[in-house]
């Protein structure tokens, strides 16, 4: 599948009314086939098929959202080197292409996630804490006081 | 460089279409009435802001006590992209706690304290089992 399979129906309705890049934007976030595209392609297929669409000559309305729906999409995986980098590819089709990559980067808030499992649960240890657990009927969970 | 929020939770949440983070069920103490219980897992969530110039990734490390006595410790990833505002969502798996107590979780910024988040660990009155070794057999 490609991204260009992707139904950009209510993109359309939205790039038809758009009079604003912030008001594109802000419906773009909030549109299916962004979500579509952030569910089924990789960043690296975004990326690529971004930079095809910039260079192509839109003949119809969903060419011409499809850039910048890409970029929206790209712009979910928190990643603003990418972003940065395109704004070195020029756009001679999407004239707010630009301006929406940079609302993007500045105001884009880096998000790194840690996953941590504490060591009484790894190898041996994990014995050490099943030895010292409370029976069956001793068993209570933690309850959270509200 | 500091630390501008450190929270845990019951669990969090990051909108993906605005970028969001959302706490839920904000963590401030657990009771039980025996011990040792397992707190189930939650979420922690460090936001961090910097001068122009600083580091893009400093080393931070969350250190976790149990009335003074140490849990565990871990880094922390963050990066701020060039930013001056970045965040780390963090997910720690179930806590075995021996006792009731106080739980502390300390961000250490470049190795000097700079945040710190406590939960309550009570023991609170459990099932009560009646005397009955006072009472006089009943006559025939």
């Amino acid at each position: 599948m490609t991204t260009t399979k992707i139904n950009y129906d209510s993109a359309v309705a939205t790039f038809a009314v758009a009079n604003t890049p912030m008001f594109l934007l802000r419906k773009l976030r909030s549109d299916s086939a962004v979500e579509r595209l952030t569910q089924l392609f990789s960043t690296d297929k975004l990326f690529s098929d971004l930079v095809a669409s910039l260079r192509k000559k839109p003949e119809n309305l969903t060419d011409a959202v499809e850039p910048y729906a890409l970029l929206v999409a790209l712009s979910r995986n928190g990643n603003l080197a990418l972003l940065k980098e395109l704004l070195k590819y020029p756009a001679p089709f999407s004239e707010w292409f630009s301006e929406i990559a940079n609302i993007l980067i500045q105001t884009s808030m880096p998000l790194t996630t840690t996953v941590f499992t504490p060591p009484q649960y790894l190898g041996a240890e994990r014995n050490n804490f099943a030895t010292n657990s409370p029976t069956k009927s001793q068993s209570v969970s933690a309850k959270l006081d509200h | 460089m500091e630390v501008v929020l450190f929270a845990c939770a019951r669990s969090a949440a990051l909108d993906a279409r605005t970028n969001n983070i959302s706490l839920f069920h904000i963590l401030e103490s657990v009771s039980s009435p025996t011990f040792p219980i397992v707190l189930p897992p939650f979420a922690a969530v460090t936001m961090l802001t910097r001068n122009p110039g600083e580091s893009e990734t400093p080393k931070l490390i969350m250190k976790w006590n149990l009335n003074d006595e140490p849990i565990f410790e871990f880094p922390l990833d963050i990066n701020f992209q060039g930013q001056i505002r970045a965040r780390n969502l963090t997910d720690i798996g179930a806590v075995l706690l021996q006792g009731p107590g106080t739980l502390t979780a300390t961000v250490f910024l470049e190795e000097s304290w700079d945040a710190e988040w406590k939960i309550e660990v009570k023991k609170i009155g459990g099932p009560q089992i009646a005397d009955t070794s006072t009472e006089q057999p009943a006559e025939k």
